[in-house]
């Protein structure tokens, strides 16, 4: 029981963090948000060097020439990797059911799977351990 | 039904792509930085540390359990 309450738990966080971190962002949103494909959502979607807004989403490009600070230099080997995930997401044929399957579903649940394995692995060493 | 579906995945893409972006803002910090730091950078580590230590881990346990066995067939 008390194991259950352990992995349920470390399951919640992260979404529990998201959901705190977006609702308490909520409240300081000057501007109204846009309509992305019929759903409101909290930022808008305004061109704006001042900070990030759904616009840096649609057009990288212009995030990185007015937004970024410390990965400048680093473009050369990120770019790779963040291009090359875009790219595999969108050649599965739907990238936003892609997007939310691989980096909201799968890659979160192996790492949660790894961590489970890993810590009844640690009770059963200590275990075997103590007899 | 199928209607129903988009609008939730949509909502949900949504909801993690202000997520980022709220975030970015709040550590000063770019859309494109906190998606390359999670996914380009933090995650892809975190997952091959954790891939490795439960490597470690089963082996370190099947030594144990086989040491264990060993002793118990002798005495």
């Amino acid at each position: 029981m008390q194991n259950r309450t352990r992995n349920l738990f470390i399951l919640i966080i992260p979404f529990f963090l998201m959901i705190l971190i977006n609702e308490y962002s909520r409240v300081d949103i000057k501007w109204q948000g846009y309509n992305f494909k019929d759903v409101s959502v909290m930022n808008s979607s305004k061109k704006t060097t001042k900070e990030c807004t759904w616009n840096c989403q649609n057009n990288t490009a212009f995030c990185k020439s007015n937004h970024v600070k410390y990965l400048k230099s680093y473009f050369s080997y990120i770019d790779p990797i963040y291009f090359g995930m875009i790219k595999f997401l969108k050649s599965t044929g739907d990238y936003q059911v892609a997007n939310i399957i691989f980096l909201m579903f799968i890659w979160p649940l192996v790492m949660f799977v790894l961590i489970i394995n890993s810590l009844s692995l640690i009770a059963k060493i200590k275990n075997l351990n103590s007899r | 039904m199928i209607n129903y579906l988009i609008k939730i995945v949509t909502y949900l893409y949504g909801y993690g792509t202000d997520f980022t972006i709220n975030l970015a803002n709040m550590f000063g910090l770019s859309y494109y930085e906190t998606n390359a730091f999670i996914f380009c950078i933090a995650w892809p580590l975190i997952t091959i540390l954790l891939i490795g230590s439960y490597l470690l881990l089963l082996l370190t346990y099947k030594r144990m359990l086989s040491k264990k066995s060993a002793i118990l067939r002798a005495g």
